[in-house]
């Protein structure tokens, strides 16, 4: 690791001010942030905790809405009542996100910001067609995640908060990396009326994606039985030492049955 | 034996545990004093190149940075051994190649290491580390065994000519060929032991210091026994033995792999004296995965000749043992080890082995847990189940077909081994029993149901524990009226302490706790053999016993003359000796004060050398559920039924079981090393690199059906290796079971559900 200042605002314009600075960096969670500085792959002149800003934090519903903080944990999404009442689906997205240390720690904010390709939540936002709300501005889902690592996000602007259609019909399932635990796939459904999306995370080479032929097929019929035999096509679609292109596609199709099965 | 409290059989708890789990363990790291330099090792993101360092000045102009060495700086230092060179057919022993403690000229492996930097912080080290000028060129590299062994492979060490260091071999090719050529059944199956990384919870680290008034250097390092160390860090330095004091803590694992010499301690004691500081190096899990020697990594064709009836003729092996870059301590000797334990626990009289240990641009390889045992079974075990498969034999009964049988012991093996007992299809048939493998169909059936892919498998083995060396130690009534016990065996977590303790117990009938067990320092233990080959149990805890029975003796003749009684009328109960039928009795403490009770005669010195190894043996069972959709596993029951001679303690013993079943398991599913086509090593970190987690583990059953040895006093099999030899062949046969019924026959390890699902294709 090389020296950083480190700082620990306690409000969101302080944290923002500083997170203007030159070589400041983000510390949501730091799940990715660390090991990359312990691994001096990384030299900000600056890190900037948001753990203390209380008013990133917590659940609240507001016109059918529910909004999340963006330094809410996993934890907290998974426990929280107001979350499982009103959008089961993505409480158990946050149940199964790494180990208890890392609900811990993690927060929504940090994961979507970071817009790692196999994280989980990317795939929630995008399906649930969640609003990203930051310091400056408000973003619709299908605006924000702009390939791997990359988002809409402009250097130093911070997500505030997230804002859930509440009391939709999501179900997510994911079949891990045996290594590392993150999504291999990891697959988000949402009804929307009749309409659905369908988020798939872990399988894009450019990151979180939707998959257009799951959601035309479950178009007006959101059953495991309207994906029988569908899957998605293995171009675009990541290989690496752990899994295939043809592996991942087929696990597309397998995981998107299994999430609209648990959808509730 | 009559039973003790705190004695030999009873299932005590650890007495190392409260300190080890409430944060008191004594580890290399823990230790590092105040003021301590710290050193960096530069090391090679390339598997091949010619290199130059053209510019440390930067690097010792980083503040903090006391000195940069590099190969030229350590000229009086020299190479690390290879004590275990193989010969050829004629008898004509391998060449070796240098292995200098930093890399000259070229680097042959991701992780070589290049410079060593000195300085006040590791953080300035490492700055200092990255300053360093170096130019590389980089060169072909060859990662894969059989690339390396095709012609035109870029060559590892030009000089040989070839990237294959030897072919070593075993029995009369002719003869076997002969029976071959007649069999009315050949078996042949292609077998990957797939390269593994020892991950213990410790990664390595050491402290070294010299003393310029005495000329002496300290080395605290986790090892797995001080002396060997202290021989081989001696002579490569060019030093007396005497003049290096090497001491252990606490170890935090070993598995083999923390039990050679590696580079970084004698360059660390050599800067110690340069600078007359002392110096820490403390590795990280990414260190580890690079500077620590792997294990595995065999490709080995077996070939079976087997009559009418499905007995078996005769046995082929011809094994490539990938070696990496460097030869570490043992390495040609460890898959050769393999070779030795081929025929497993069956009666086959013909046997032809060839072993090729093969250099390729790759860490080096060596013994890891079971070291060339566990290859060798899961070789064995695989071909047998092939065999059955081709046969449409039961697998029981081609194994009890097969087996040598009790009435044949001793039975020496076509290898050249003498089993000194043995009942394989008792332990076989025990477990399947309790496995309850006569109502698999049935659960089978409701596994379908479920559209899951049901299997049971299993494996019996046989292994050797405890062979070659000796180990002399003693057990000593100190003035307070405990024990002190002297062993250089080495605990890196097997609960020594408390083994041992039990074992003086037995004799002295006295809680654990007023026994000290003294290890991991080479001028407070004389000699020793470390830990490694499960021996510390069969050699050390027999020894021991010889060493406590005998003090037993001597101090109720110390006793004799106080309470005016024949030492024969004499009993030892509770920490006292005593009158037999009387309360008339005086105390270890008491004697411990008594004029006549010298140093001398409170001390018991005995030395064990076994005179053959001990032969651990049983059947492992394995049932589990392959998702044909996702080719994911699920690990559902699992039962063991061992043959361990005598259990020491039945907890301490099942502990040893539960995690070489564990690792077994990560062998077979999870772990498994991948370098890319150039060397690079592509399973770095546990993102990628798969170990076992609990959720991955079913819970085990295991019992013991135990067959005293005839080699040690008290009948022990080492045990300390026994699950990782037994698990993979279990999981594998089961996996391939469960798979077999959508036309499966062969999957290579590690079996990951990408491969699963592949196969499933």
């Amino acid at each position: 690791m090389y020296e950083f200042d480190y700082h620990r605002p306690g409000t969101l314009d302080a944290a923002v001010k500083l997170a203007g600075e030159a070589d400041a960096k983000i510390l949501a969670g730091g799940h990715t942030l660390i090991p990359t500085l312990k691994q001096r792959l990384a030299a900000p002149k600056l890190l900037v905790d948001l753990h203390a800003v209380r008013e990133l934090q917590g659940v609240h519903l507001k016109d059918g809405q529910l909004v999340i903080g963006a330094m809410t944990t996993h934890a907290h999404v998974a426990d929280s009542a107001l979350v499982k009442a009103h959008l089961p689906g993505l409480a158990a997205l946050a149940a199964g996100i790494g180990d208890p240390h890392v609900r811990h720690r993690g927060t929504i904010g940090g994961s979507v910001a970071n817009n790692d390709p196999a994280a989980d939540y990317p795939s929630a936002v995008l399906a649930l067609n969640a609003t990203i709300i930051t310091n400056k501005r408000s973003i619709k889902a299908d605006d924000f995640f702009k390939g791997m690592f990359e988002t809409a996000l402009a250097e130093g602007e911070i997500i505030t908060h997230f804002s859930f259609p509440a009391g939709i019909k999501s179900g997510y399932a994911k079949f891990p990396n045996p290594a590392s635990r993150y999504a291999l796939v990891g697959v988000y459904v949402a009804q929307h009326g009749s309409d659905a999306r369908v988020a798939v995370t872990g399988a894009g080479a450019n990151g979180v994606f939707r998959a257009s032929t799951l959601e035309a097929a479950l178009k007006g019929n959101f059953s495991a039985a309207a994906l029988e035999g569908k899957s998605v096509p293995a171009d675009g679609i990541n290989s690496d030492m752990h899994a295939d292109a043809a592996y991942r596609a087929h696990l597309i199709g397998v995981m998107a049955r299994r999430a609209v099965a648990a959808a509730h | 034996m009559k039973p003790m409290k705190f004695g030999i059989g009873q299932a005590v708890r650890r007495v190392e545990d409260v300190r080890l789990v409430t944060g008191h363990g004594r580890y290399t790291a823990d230790e590092i004093p105040e003021g301590a330099l710290r050193a960096v090792f530069l090391r090679s993101p390339h598997a091949h190149a010619a290199f130059r360092i053209t510019d440390t000045s930067a690097a010792k102009a980083v503040p903090g940075v006391r000195a940069v060495y590099v190969a030229a700086d350590f000229a009086d230092v020299g190479d690390l051994p290879c004590n275990a060179p193989m010969p050829d057919a004629k008898g004509k022993v391998m060449p070796l190649p240098p292995y200098p403690v930093l890399a000259k000229d070229v680097v042959r492996h991701v992780g070589d290491a290049v410079a060593m930097v000195i300085a006040d912080t590791a953080e300035n080290a490492m700055a200092g580390a990255e300053a360093i000028a170096i130019d590389y060129q980089e060169k072909p590299a060859v990662s894969d065994m059989h690339r390396a062994i095709a012609a035109g492979a870029p060559l590892v060490w030009p000089q040989f000519g070839s990237n294959v260091a030897v072919a070593a071999v075993m029995g009369d090719k002719a003869k076997c060929d002969a029976v071959f050529a007649s069999a009315t059944h050949v078996v042949e199956v292609e077998i990957v032991n797939n390269r593994l990384v020892s991950n213990y919870m410790e990664p390595r680290a050491a402290i070294a210091s010299f003393d310029a008034a005495t000329g002496g250097y300290q080395l605290i390092s986790g090892t797995q026994g001080v002396h060997n160390t202290r021989g081989l860090v001696a002579k490569i330095m060019g030093i007396e033995p005497e003049k290096l004091h090497v001491v252990n803590h606490d170890v935090g694992g070993g598995f083999g792999t923390k039990g050679f010499v590696y580079r970084e301690y004698p360059l660390l004691l050599k800067a110690a004296q340069k600078l007359g500081a002392t110096i820490a190096w403390v590795s990280d899990r990414s260190e580890h995965f690079v500077a620590d020697a792997h294990g595995r990594d065999n490709l080995t064709k077996a070939t079976m000749a087997l009559d009418g009836e499905g007995r078996f003729l005769a046995l082929k092996v011809d094994i490539l043992g990938n070696m990496g870059a460097y030869l570490s301590q043992f390495a040609p000797y460890i898959p050769w080890l393999g070779v030795t334990m081929a025929t497993g626990p069956y009666d086959i009289s013909v046997f032809y082995g060839e072993m090729r240990p093969v250099y390729t641009n790759t860490v080096p390889v060596d013994a890891y847990r079971g070291a060339g045992r566990p290859e060798a079974a899961y070789v064995l075990e695989r071909l047998v189940d092939a065999c059955a498969m081709k046969l449409g034999l039961a697998r029981d009964a081609i194994r009890a077909r097969n087996f040598v049988k009790p009435s044949q012991m001793p039975y020496k093996t076509a290898t050249g081994r003498t089993y000194d007992v043995g009942e394989f299809e008792g332990a076989m048939r025990q477990a399947l029993s309790k496995a309850d493998y006569a109502g698999f169909a049935a659960r089978q059936a409701a596994s379908a149901a479920k559209g899951q892919l049901r299997g049971i498998g299993f494996a019996s083995y046989i292994e050797c524990t405890a062979w070659g060396s000796g180990e002399e130690g003693s057990v000593q009534l100190d003035e307070d009226g405990n024990f002190t016990v002297l062993i250089g065996t080495q605990s890196n977590g097997q609960g020594h302490e408390t083994a041992y303790a039990q074992v003086v117990a037995q004799s002295l009938d006295v809680p654990l706790e007023r026994v000290r067990v003294i290890q991991g320092d080479s001028q407070k233990v004389k000699s020793g053999n470390g830990t490694g080959g499960s021996r510390s149990i069969p050699v050390g805890a027999a020894m021991l016993n010889q060493a406590s029975e005998k003090l037993a003796v001597q101090l109720k003749e110390l006793a004799s003359d106080v309470l005016e009684a024949a030492v024969s009328d004499l009993e030892i109960i509770e920490g006292r000796v005593i009158i037999g039928g009387t309360d008339r009795a005086i105390s270890f403490a008491e004697i411990a004060k008594l004029p006549k009770a010298t140093p001398e005669r409170r001390l018991a010195v005995a030395s064990f050398s076994p005179p053959e190894a001990t032969y651990p043996n049983g059947t492992h069972v394995c049932e589990l559920e392959v998702d044909p959709e996702t080719g994911a596993v699920k690990l559902l029951r699992y039962t063991i039924c061992d043959d361990f001679g005598m259990s020491l303690n039945p907890l301490l013993l099942a502990g040893q079981v539960h995690g070489g079943i564990a690792q077994g398991i990560g062998q077979a599913l999870l772990e498994g090393v991948t370098y890319d086509d150039n060397g690079q090593l592509l399973s770095a970190t546990f993102m990628d690199y798969c170990m076992p987690r609990a959720e991955d583990l079913p819970s085990y059953h295991f019992e013991t059906r135990n067959v005293p040895s005839i080699t040690n006093p008290l009948g022990l099999k080492g045990a300390g290796e026994a699950g990782s030899i037994g698990s993979t062949p279990a999981v594998m046969n089961a996996l391939i079971h469960a798979l077999s019924a959508r036309g499966v026959t062969h999957i290579d390890m590690p079996a990951t559900p990408a491969k699963i699902f592949a196969a499933l294709r």
